[in-house]
């Protein structure tokens, strides 16, 4: 239980951390006049325009909300043990929402190194990857979350 | 089953491109110190200008902290497909996944170690700027703990199944 405590904690942290960050970004978007705010015809040169700059972040909220499901799944494993049928069932909301923003931002930057003709490298591709690996990794676990249910249930019949 | 394949898929993939990219740095690295006129270096073997234009030093200890993370990101990898297809076969709680999965997120959380110490040379070093949020030290970290908390389930699945196995 002590490390799926301290997972608990990081993931707290984390989100917290994932706050800040927004917070200041919407801040300097909106409010300061010499962040993200191009001057004259410049956004014609990006892919969406003006709403360029809001596309990295629609991706981290995608992954900051998956968060909120991660920190409620293992909340539930600290509360009624490994296994249980809500952590399941969070962790796979979780490891969907994972999957959906590491692919687009895989899109995105497979779709950028195109526009820009190779002069952005993939330098996003490792942690694209991850997140869906991460994805994948929790859509698994919570079926075999669902099995340990089973067995569970199966053992305490028993008893 | 078909999420594991899935999974094991991008694992394969994600594996093999980390042994290119490997191999593709020892090859700039020693490009790089040996041939002094940049312009005769194929485009592909040009290593970013972040680190061609740091002092030789500097760049020794970030080709160190580079081999340090490829080669524990592969072990990493490695025990993961391990334990992949155990449960590909169907053997889900056993003492090898187990093991397998102990060890995936230690060397995982020594990736976000490295990376964490990679940013700090860079800011101190280099001048450059400390990220946290961009690098993908958060990710090692998360992954490793999680890995942990998995062995712990999976852990607890083995005893389980024991009991039952036992009482039938």
């Amino acid at each position: 239980m002590k490390k799926i405590k301290l997972l608990h904690s990081f993931i707290i942290l984390l989100i917290i951390l994932f706050s800040i960050h927004f917070a200041t970004n919407i801040y300097l978007i909106f409010y300061s006049p010499y962040y993200g705010n191009l001057i004259g015809d410049s956004y014609n040169f990006l892919i969406f325009g003006f709403y360029t700059q809001f596309i990295g972040f629609v991706f981290s909220l995608i992954s900051f909300i998956a968060l909120f499901f991660i920190k409620s799944g293992l909340y539930s494993t600290l509360k009624n043990g490994y296994f249980n049928k809500v952590s399941s069932k969070k962790f796979k909301i979780a490891g969907r929402l994972f999957f959906i923003s590491g692919s687009l931002s895989l899109t995105w930057d497979v779709f950028l190194l195109f526009y820009t003709n190779g002069e952005t490298l993939f330098e996003g591709i490792s942690s694209n990857i991850l997140l869906i690996f991460i994805g994948f990794s929790l859509l698994i676990i919570s079926d075999f979350i669902n099995n340990g249910n089973v067995l569970k249930q199966e053992n305490d019949l028993t008893i | 089953m078909k999420t594991i394949k899935i999974l094991k898929i991008i694992i394969s993939v994600y594996y093999y491109l980390l042994i290119m990219a490997f191999i593709m740095l020892m090859i700039s690295f020693s490009i790089d110190l040996l041939i002094t006129d940049t312009t005769k270096i194929p485009k592909i073997l040009n290593l970013p200008s972040l680190f061609t234009e740091m002092k030789t030093n500097l760049k020794i200890v970030m080709f160190i902290l580079a081999i340090l993370m490829f080669y524990v990101l592969i072990k990493a990898l490695h025990n993961i497909k391990k334990c992949l297809i155990d449960l590909s076969y169907g053997t889900i709680f056993s003492q090898d996944v187990v093991s397998s999965f102990k060890k995936s997120g230690m060397f995982f959380l020594i990736a976000g170690f490295v990376e964490l110490l990679t940013q700090f040379v860079l800011a101190f070093f280099d001048n450059g700027n400390f990220r946290i949020l961009d690098s993908s030290m958060i990710l090692y970290f998360v992954i490793g703990l999680f890995f942990k908390f998995l062995s712990e389930v999976f852990l607890k699945g083995l005893n389980l199944q024991q009991e039952n196995d036992l009482t039938i």
